[in-house]
């Protein structure tokens, strides 16, 4: 099958781009990192072939669903939702660093999709429940969001790192270069991506009561991923709540992306496999 | 003492702590099963901890007094905080001064003066031309030998705190409202009509008010590929559909066909696709294939039980005696061992002119199971339909669409709160010996770096104005 090869190709197309921003950040250059962004949005087009022929393909085996069925197409749309973040955070904020935080992510997750043999990557019809356009903007805000508090997670990283250097370095800041940006910025980036993620997790879970009263015939049931999402949006509400009345910045509110973060992984992956309840469709 | 009570409740310490504490109990809620049955917890938990589990009121936690305290103290936090603010927001919505003072403009995060030497009217005009591509169409206003130029976008904004604070109220309160409806069950045989519904939790019997026939159901698989179809054991259901009748004073008013994700919706009340099942495998219909010995064919009748029908090219006649949907046997005696196909039986009666010739029992699933030899037909079950019902899930919920607009008011409130930004641009001119006297004050309340760069391109471009000329 075309999809199938595509995001094979995709696959290794992210690989190169993980190595090549690794690269960059020793060797410099614009030109090599204009070269390293045209290979990513070859990459995002393969990525965007590839999911666009998986949609068709199921048509013909008379499936007829979009690619957010199961835990492969899952893994290969939530990195394509995190390289639409990546270019918008790449194009707004110029942060050179971005590239060499956000490919590990995006092309392990690849990886793990088509190698790991727990993971089915064929395509399978659609329970029911699930046969809705909902599920289209459902998953698609859920993924968004997901995507923009990933990349807030690596940024608060890079974020203890530095401050870390700096504190050890004495009272003066590292130099911000042209890779590695202020603290500020650094802190900016993440509030932003936060920022955006909670309004996108927002529409998702509200779009999520839409659907569940239409299909279940009740917008709120407490099933474990509802409440989950419930927890990951308390948290990041009391991240923003505490940055624009307390003005909390730097590490305190790294160290609360981070938490988000974890609750953002429980929701999307550890309430498959430790909870059970009405999302889990796997088994 | 009021004032402390007040200040409490108004607190973002108390925000930050509510959000945190209805975190940490919502995760308890996950790990705990809800509402289960007592031994499915009797089987995780020893007695004592079932006992503690219990009592703490964490088997249904998210309906037990101190979740619901936790949620109410969460919203007079939230209608609080909203109520605090609403002085605030009415001066900071107000449309800025349009000759702003010096400590108007010095209060603003961005200032820059500057003097240009040639005052004529068109530089006035080229400066307020620059302010309004910078932000919009400014206010030009001169008095006592000074001109103003006044440009703000985006005050709205302020809204956003609002609408995200009341539309979380809102939501809280179409909930409330939904507590006025009900939600409950109902099963309807195929051709039947039924009127009321068990309620959930209480099972008490509710009229409708109206009644609901169904005339069919209909459960569809996927194709399979190569694999055999004859049978629909793990082939994944593609759809359960309904054919629904609501009949109101003997007539037929409204016909759906629902399904999953499409309910029927009749005077606010929600009818949801929800199970199906077999009604008593007796009410439905089976297909045999009697061949008579030493007969080429088979022939095909499909009956239901107790209908005589003559086979044909002989004089002899059958009657279904018996179906059952899952056979079983015991001290001699059969039955069902319940209503799911798992092993579809029948008996058939041959009579020959009136008098009882054979009896046999022929197994959907085993063929040639229990076939006499020199008997004189060989009966075969090639067809089991049962009798469905179908599982309607009915919901009432008077809230739902005040819910709806509460999320609308928490969106756009968050994109107000955090996408928008209020900007505001002062210039302030005033003659001084043949030129001009320039303050540019400029702030934005939210995106600052990005204000201020924007801010300096201004300055710039104001003070090339004069070599322009």
């Amino acid at each position: 099958m075309i999809s199938s090869k595509l995001l094979g190709i995709t696959t290794l197309v992210y690989l190169l781009c993980m190595a090549g921003n690794f690269a960059y950040l020793f060797f410099r250059g614009r030109k090599f990192h204009a070269a390293l962004m045209g290979l990513a949005a070859l990459g995002f087009a393969a990525h965007t072939a590839g999911l666009g022929f998986r949609w068709y393909e199921s048509y013909q085996i008379g499936y007829g669903h979009i690619p957010l069925a199961n835990f492969y197409e899952s893994l290969v749309s939530l990195s394509w939702t995190t390289m639409i973040i990546f270019f918008c955070i790449e194009f707004r904020y110029k942060v050179k660093l971005m590239g060499a935080l956000v490919f590990p992510i995006i092309s392990l997750a690849m990886a793990f999709a088509s190698l790991s043999p727990g993971v089915q990557s064929e395509i399978t019809p659609l329970i029911p429940a699930l046969q809705s356009n909902w599920l289209t903007y459902h998953v698609l805000t859920c993924f968004l969001a997901y995507s923009s508090f990933a990349v807030s997670f690596v940024t608060s990283i890079v974020y203890l790192f530095k401050a870390g250097s700096s504190e050890r370095a004495g009272q003066a800041p590292v130099k911000s270069t042209d890779v590695m940006p202020s603290l500020e910025a650094i802190d900016e980036i993440i509030y932003k991506t936060i920022a955006i993620g909670f309004l996108l997790l927002t529409v998702g879970i509200i779009t999520g009561s839409v659907w569940a009263n239409y299909a279940w015939g009740s917008y709120w049931g407490w099933d474990p991923k509802e409440t989950w999402s419930l927890i990951t949006w308390f948290i990041y509400a009391a991240f923003l709540h505490a940055r624009l009345t307390r003005d909390w910045r730097g590490k305190r509110a790294a160290i609360i992306s981070i938490a988000g973060f974890v609750c953002v992984l429980f929701t999307f992956l550890g309430v498959n496999y430790v909870l059970s309840g009405l999302h889990s469709y796997a088994s | 003492m009021l004032k402390k009570i007040w200040s409490f409740f108004i607190s973002l310490r108390l925000t930050i702590v509510l959000l945190i504490v209805l975190s940490f109990v919502c995760v308890i809620g996950t790990f705990v099963p809800q509402n289960a049955a007592e031994h499915e917890y009797l089987h995780r938990y020893s007695q004592p901890a079932y006992d503690l589990i219990k009592n703490l009121g964490l088997t249904d936690m998210y309906h037990c007094w101190w979740f619901m305290a936790a949620l109410g103290l969460f919203t007079l936090n939230l209608a609080a905080c909203s109520f605090n603010r609403l002085s605030r927001v009415s001066r900071l919505l107000a449309p800025p001064a349009q000759t702003p003072g010096e400590q108007q403009w010095q209060g603003m995060g961005n200032i820059k003066k500057f003097t240009i030497k040639k005052d004529s009217p068109a530089m006035v005009e080229a400066m307020a031309e620059a302010v309004g591509r910078f932000l919009c169409k400014p206010a030009v206003t001169r008095r006592e030998g000074k001109t103003y130029i006044v440009a703000d976008k985006g005050r709205l904004s302020y809204l956003g705190f609002y609408l995200t604070h009341i539309g979380m109220i809102t939501i809280i309160a179409g909930v409330l409202v939904g507590t006025l409806g009900f939600q409950g069950f109902m099963k309807v045989d195929e051709g039947e009509t039924q009127s009321t519904v068990t309620l959930k939790n209480s099972l008490v019997q509710h009229d409708l008010g109206f009644a609901l026939r169904c005339d069919r159901f209909e459960v569809s698989y996927y194709d399979r590929g190569g694999m055999p179809e004859d049978t629909n054991e793990g082939r994944m259901p593609k759809d359960y559909k309904s054919w629904l009748v609501v009949v109101e004073d003997g007539k037929d008013v409204i016909k759906k066909v629902i399904e999953v994700n499409d309910p029927l919706i009749y005077k606010g009340i929600f009818f949801y696709q929800s199970s199906y099942g077999a009604v008593a495998a007796s009410a439905g219909e089976v297909l045999l294939r009697i061949k008579p010995a030493g007969a080429e064919k088979a022939r095909e009748y499909r009956v239901r039980q107790g209908q005589r029908f003559a086979i044909e090219g002989t004089k002899d006649e059958a009657v279904v005696d018996t179906i059952l949907a899952d056979f079983a046997m015991d001290d001699g005696r059969y039955f069902s061992r319940s209503d799911e196909p798992n092993n579809p039986a029948v008996r058939v009666i041959v009579s020959r002119a009136g008098a009882e010739l054979e009896s046999p029992w022929a197994f959907m699933k085993f063929p040639d199971f229990h076939r006499k030899p020199g008997a004189a037909y060989e009966v075969q079950l090639a067809g089991f339909y049962p009798r469905y019902y179908t599982g309607l899930q009915v919901t009432r919920d008077p809230g739902v669409n005040v819910v709806w607009l509460g999320c609308i008011f928490l969106i756009a409130g968050i994109c107000g709160a955090f996408f928008m930004s209020h900007r505001r641009l002062y210039l302030v001119l005033e003659e001084k010996d043949g030129g001009l006297r320039v303050v540019l004050a400029g702030s934005a309340s939210k995106n600052r770096q990005a204000f201020a760069a924007d801010f300096n391109r201004l300055f710039e471009q104001l003070k090339s104005l004069e070599k322009q000329s």
